[in-house]
């Protein structure tokens, strides 16, 4: 019976089923109960209308048993019971009548018997009368006529014929009871047999529904618990296993993420606690090194000490051979100040050969203009013998010796060209001494500055020099006192170094109970390793 | 610094001897010497008395100036010129030939003036700085020839003269490289051409 429903709605609808069906019986036994409640009813009206009957009977036993014993004794106090009787007898014969109000015939017979007593009562009535009017003879007479006697025998009579008719009314009553009785056990135990079928029907089926899959889910799980991670929950539906299955499926998925990273850190642990004992080793190793360290940093410190002293020694010195070259320096630089001045002067007189070559320079441009003059006097002359010739010669004869004094003008205009000719070529060379003289002043002008700004240059080297001697004497006053202090710092520090030997000690110590604690670790890391393993993913 | 100025330095008492020298020697070429005066005198008579002893046996010869047009030198008979001028302002004529460089002022007269360079070596006008132009002597012949530079007068025999070379205006003259101008050519050719010259 593959359902697709819940558990809950599955248990529910189980129940339901039982519900049903106890309904259906209990509607049934209901039925059953209020019809033997009925008929057990009817029977007890029945047995109420007999005791009716007979309490009506002793009411008129008890008015006759007054009667009689007022008769007997004439005494008011024996007519007790039937005065009682008489006041009740009505309401009893009214009762009657209510409760066989639905028997026709009964009523009848309730009527006659109403009739009779009636008569009873008035023949009670007349011979109580009579006893009292007449006295006990005429009272016994009346008796004695038996008419209350008959009276009462029909009476018995009609209420014996009414306690049969009730009897027989009673038996088929107890009948109807017995059979609406057994229909109604009849019912409940089929009822009953049939829940307890259904019941157990409809319990198995969920229990199976249930259980089945829970074995599966127990047997998966114990398999989780050896650590097998691999596996899968086989079981695939819609209800609430199935939802179980699919959890479990997801938290089997996660162990094996958290079994894969814990076997992964746990490897990682391992190899770092390794590690860690491999560096607390080495660590171990470190701190001897370092108290030999120490140990040699201690010897160092000493000789470092002295080392200083000796420092201090050679700064004074130093400071004294300073304070000698700062004296020197002050001779060297009047020297370059004198030097500077020397320089001008010889800058001054170099101005002063350039002005006057310049001077010769514009003499010798005069002396060019005289020669230019002479010159053209030269050409002229020149010109002017040619045409002293041209003129001898057309005089013929006559100007022969004329032509001869015109070939001397020209000869000596040719010697007066040549003669210029030659000065300008030593004025030129006169211009060109003079164009040189006046470079080579400007140069050395030139030089003398150049010499001017050295001396400069040097004179301000010289001012640094004697104030970086000025501040070296004063570093190395500063030097000498800072070595002292250097002293009392060493002594301090070489202290301070014992104080790290001893702490290095103490970290040796400490570095062994670590040493110790890794290789716990280690056993612990790898302890945990197996364990992990037992998770197959 | 300085010890290197004395090492590269002159001799300065050398230096002043040298002036003194030198001032002794321009005064004494300046001053009035008889002596020296004489003896150039002296020089000059020998030299003109050689020249007239080297004039004498020549009977058949002519004065000559020498003159230059570019780079060929020229001679010209002395008896055909009248003067030798500077050439100083010529006015060019408008329409005229090249060869006509215009007219200059000879003491109030207008005489024309012809660039003989350009005329017999049909070259552009020479540039030479100081131009002379020779005047022509002769009735008519009143015509400056423009040249670039006069080198002077010489002797020429007149049995080493040739014949005119027509269309050259000149005349060989054996064994020198100096050319005789043809006068009458020349002024011929100024002459025939003269309308075209004008024109």
């Amino acid at each position: 019976m593959k359902l697709n429903m819940g558990i809950g709605t599955r248990i529910l609808a189980g129940y339901a089923a039982v519900l049903v069906v106890v309904g259906v019986i209990g509607i049934i036994a209901y039925h059953a109960t209020t019809e033997l409640i009925d008929t057990s009813g009817l029977v007890a009206h029945s047995h109420k209308l007999k005791e009716a009957l007979t309490d009506l009977l002793s009411k008129l036993k008890d008015a006759e048993t007054g009667q009689r014993g007022f008769i007997l004794t004439g005494e008011e106090r024996y007519l007790e019971p039937y005065s009682t009787a008489i006041r009740e007898i009505d309401r009893s014969v009214q009762d009657l009548k209510e409760l066989a109000a639905d028997q026709p015939a009964q009523l009848r017979r309730i009527d006659r018997i109403q009739t009779l007593i009636a008569n009873k009562l008035a023949e009670l009535a007349e011979t109580i009368s009579l006893r009292r009017q007449k006295g006990e003879r005429a009272a016994v007479e009346m008796v004695l006529t038996d008419r209350g006697k008959n009276v009462m025998d029909d009476m018995r009579r009609v209420m014996g014929e009414m306690h049969n008719s009730a009897n027989e009314l009673l038996k088929q009553r107890d009948e109807n009871v017995r059979s609406t009785a057994n229909f109604a056990t009849t019912a409940m135990i089929l009822g009953g047999l049939a829940v307890v079928t259904l019941v157990l029907t409809v319990g198995l089926l969920i229990c199976f529904s249930i259980t089945r899959p829970l074995g599966v889910f127990m047997q998966f799980a114990n398999r989780v618990g050896e650590g097998d991670l691999t596996q899968q929950a086989k079981i695939s539906s819609a209800d609430e296993l199935g939802q179980l299955a699919l959890c479990l499926d997801q938290m089997v998925s996660g162990l094996r993420d958290v079994a894969g990273q814990a076997r992964f850190a746990t490897q990682n642990l391992n190899s770092a606690a390794t590690e860690i004992l491999a560096s607390t080793q080495q660590q171990s190793a470190g701190t001897s090194e370092q108290a030999a360290a120490i140990q040699q940093t201690t010897a160092t410190m000493e000789e470092v000490m002295q080392a200083g002293v000796q420092i201090s020694e050679r700064a004074k010195q130093v400071a004294a051979s300073a304070e000698a070259t700062s004296a020197a320096s002050h001779s060297g630089l009047q020297a370059v100040e004198t030097t500077a001045r020397t320089m001008e002067a010889i800058r001054e007189q170099a101005e002063a050969v350039a002005g006057n070559v310049v001077s010769l320079s514009e003499r010798t441009q005069a002396i060019g203009e005289i020669i230019s003059a002479v010159n053209d006097l030269a050409e002229q002359s020149h010109l002017l013998a040619l045409n002293a010739a041209i003129e001898a010669a057309a005089a013929g004869e006559h100007g022969r010796s004329f032509s001869v004094i015109a070939s001397e003008v020209k000869n000596m205009a040719d010697q007066s060209r040549e003669a210029t000719v030659q000065v300008r070529s030593i004025l030129g060379d006169i211009q060109k001494g003079i164009n040189s003289s006046v470079m080579l002043s400007e140069e050395a002008v030139k030089r003398v500055e150049s010499g001017k700004q050295q001396a400069d240059v040097a004179d301000a080297a010289i001012r640094e020099m004697m104030e970086g001697i000025r501040q070296s004497v004063q570093a190395f006053q500063q030097i000498v006192a800072g070595a002292s202090q250097q002293q009392v710092g060493f002594t301090q520090v070489t202290q301070a170094i014992r104080d790290i030997g001893q702490a290095s000690q103490q970290s040796a110590a400490s570095t062994r109970q670590l040493e110790t604690a890794a290789v716990g670790l280690t056993a612990l890391a790898q302890q945990l390793q197996k364990a992990v393993e037992r998770y197959r993913i | 610094m300085m010890t290197n100025l004395k090492k590269s330095g002159i001799n300065w008492e050398q230096a002043r001897e040298r002036l003194r020298a030198s001032e002794h020697a321009l005064a004494e070429a300046l001053a009035e010497n008889p002596a020296r005066i004489e003896a150039a005198y002296r020089k000059r008579a020998a030299q003109l008395a050689n020249s007239q002893a080297r004039r004498e046996p020549r009977t058949a010869a002519a004065s000559a100036l020498v003159f230059n047009l570019h780079q060929e030198r020229y001679a010209i008979e002395l008896s055909e010129l009248a003067e030798v001028l500077p050439l100083g302002r010529c006015t060019r004529v408008p329409g005229a030939a090249p060869e006509f460089l215009g007219v200059i002022s000879v003491r109030g007269e207008l005489r024309p003036v012809i660039d003989l360079g350009r005329m017999i070596l049909r070259v552009e006008n020479g540039t030479a700085a100081s131009s002379l132009v020779l005047m022509l002597r002769g009735p008519g012949r009143e015509i400056g020839l423009k040249v670039d530079h006069v080198q002077g007068l010489r002797e020429i025999p007149r049995e080493k003269v040739g014949p005119p070379e027509q269309a050259k205006f000149t005349k060989r003259i054996t064994g020198e490289t100096l050319l005789l101008l043809d006068i009458e050519s020349v002024l011929a050719a100024i002459f025939s051409g003269e309308e075209s010259l004008v024109a």
